[in-house]
């Protein structure tokens, strides 16, 4: 009874609030809604509409994919509290899929082999999400783990002609600046997400990566 | 009839279970981390809702032996509050309901107030004179029914609560503000200075900023710096600050007793929890042979166990929501209150 599919997943981490039901390996719905703050209003009827279009009930579900970041802190904490809400009460199991993995996978498909590619997300005034990665063959491989940056450090990582995604671009290069798409972070989940597969998701958060710092004021 | 209610308006993370009218379970898990900022840091709460809040509907469940598909209703609060700790909730609330296939109802956290004395035994009668007293909120109300509420006045500028808070924080008493000042004033005489009650334009609106000012002003006048104000007057200056602030709601609470025609009077709310304001509410009610109802401690602070009475009561009046009902900052976003 470990079926694979239909997926429910879930992509919050930025301005593009997207929704995918993957039936199987090939077939999926999927609805994006690009634009800021609409995220809590609308993702709670972007899924009924995925799940009623495809004539399945919550309960055949196998599992939910939920985009785990990084990326906006309340983003994120959206799509992980429908998350929890939806498993808990379905009785399925989340797997989290790392952003930037899914992305990346996402963006290959489209490259020639040996292409070196960069994503590049913005997490503060001062700072980027960065990682950059090379598709070798059909795979994705990871040339520098994510990590955050200083800006001005970036420019010594990117070389010339290399692709940058995100959004935040450097030296006008085309950016597709809106993130994965859920289907991605579906595909993603039953790739590679086999071990991250949990019912143990209570206390499952985003991957806020970057450190908060409040300060006392006195 | 099982009901679900969450709240995680602020830096209380809540869930309770009302069965058949019966309160079965009124979890309430309050965030520590916030003491050392001396408010609530909007970030960390967020967090701390996210990591806290299925766990506590999980304990909540457990400890009613309820299963999750049998709830018929979830209810959550929606606002007013911080945004980012509301959208844990709220979002969590919606995906639940929606995925047992019951109702989901967005409830105001004010609302939730104003009827916890319904979750006494001895409960209100309508019409009702309603002091919301909290952290955020000062507000009089004429409660006649479950959707007909009159504001009659609210406060023009600070809140009660905030005044005991940045009040606390003048004479070094530190947060929350309001117990701070309570445990500090106890048994200390309260004419040590004689603070100002505000006159506004509406006989029933509040003050509390001159108040605060007329504090400060004092400390700077006597002490200069408020690091070298003597523990002993502190408590003094505490004890007449705390007279002044209730004072002012009594006032105007007598005063809306005497015009309106009411059948009990009820004290709500955070600051609620004030043993002073307790007492004068008390006399007022024995001076004008009203019926009082003031919920005990577990209810005056933010609790789930009012999100889910209100939510209960929204439902029999037949109100239906849709998913896409948002979180809102503030109380006039959505609110019954007219």
């Amino acid at each position: 009874m470990n079926k694979l599919f239909p997926i429910l997943a879930i992509e919050t981490s930025g301005q593009l609030c997207s929704v995918a039901l993957m039936l199987n390996d090939k077939n999926f719905v999927e609805i994006n809604f690009l634009q800021k703050n609409i995220h809590s209003e609308k993702i709670m009827e972007m899924i009924d509409t995925v799940i009623r279009s495809a004539k399945v009930e919550m309960k055949q579900l196998s599992r939910l994919a939920i985009s785990v970041g990084p990326g906006s802190f309340t983003g994120l904490r959206i799509g992980l509290s429908a998350a929890k809400g939806l498993a808990f009460g379905a009785g399925l199991p989340i797997v989290p899929v790392p952003t930037f993995d899914a992305w990346a996978y996402q963006i290959a498909e489209f490259l020639p082999d040996k292409t070196k590619f960069n994503i590049i997300v913005s997490a503060s005034i001062d700072d980027v999400y960065f990682a950059t990665f090379e598709k070798v063959e059909s795979n994705v491989k990871v040339r520098k783990e994510l990590s955050l940056m200083n800006k001005n450090e970036l420019s010594a990582y990117i070389k010339e002609n290399e692709h940058c995604l995100g959004n935040f671009s450097i030296k006008e290069r085309p950016t597709n600046n809106y993130g994965p798409s859920a289907a991605a972070i579906a595909r993603w989940s039953y790739l590679f997400g086999k071990d991250l597969l949990t019912f143990d998701y209570d206390y499952l958060e985003p991957n806020y990566f970057k450190k908060f710092i409040a300060k006392v004021n006195r | 009839m099982n009901i679900l209610g969450i709240e995680s308006s602020c830096d209380e993370t809540s869930v309770a279970i009302i069965s058949e009218g019966k309160l079965l379970s009124n979890l309430i898990s309050s965030q520590d981390i916030h003491k050392v900022f001396g408010g609530v840091v909007p970030e960390l709460s967020s967090r701390a809702h996210l990591q806290m809040l299925l766990p506590l509907v999980k304990k909540s469940l457990n400890e009613t032996g309820i299963l999750p598909n049998q709830i018929d209703l979830v209810c959550a609060t929606a606002g007013p509050g911080l945004i980012g700790a509301l959208l844990v909730g709220l979002t969590f609330a919606k995906a639940f309901a929606y995925s047992i296939g019951k109702p989901f109802v967005p409830v105001n956290h004010i609302e939730g107030h104003i009827f916890s004395g319904f979750l006494m035994e001895e409960k209100p009668e309508f019409p009702y004179l309603c002091l919301v007293v909290s952290g955020g909120h000062t507000l009089l109300l004429l409660v006649e029914g479950d959707t007909e509420i009159k504001k009659l006045g609210s406060t023009i500028d600070d809140a009660a609560g905030e005044a005991f808070d940045k009040v606390s924080k003048m004479l070094g008493l530190g947060y929350p503000g309001g117990q701070k000042i309570q445990e500090t004033a106890m048994n200390q005489r309260s004419d040590f200075v004689d603070f100002p009650i505000a006159q506004c334009k509406n006989e029933f609106d509040f003050s509390f900023s001159g108040l605060k000012t007329a504090v400060l002003r004092f400390i700077q006048k006597e002490y200069g710096d408020p690091a070298k104000i003597p523990i002993k007057d502190a408590a003094l200056i505490a004890a007449s600050f705390q007279k002044a602030a209730i004072e002012a709601l009594i006032k105007k609470t007598e005063k809306a007793i005497l015009k309106y025609k009411i059948s009990s009077l009820s004290l709500v709310g955070g600051v609620a929890a004030n043993e002073l304001l307790r007492n004068e509410f008390k006399k007022l009610s024995i001076k004008y042979k009203k019926k009082l109802v003031i919920p005990s401690l577990q209810f005056c602070g933010d609790n789930a166990a009012m999100i889910a009475y209100r939510g209960s009561k929204l439902n029999e009046a037949n109100i239906k929501y849709n998913l896409d009902f948002n979180a809102f900052p503030s109380m006039n976003d959505y609110s019954f209150i007219k």
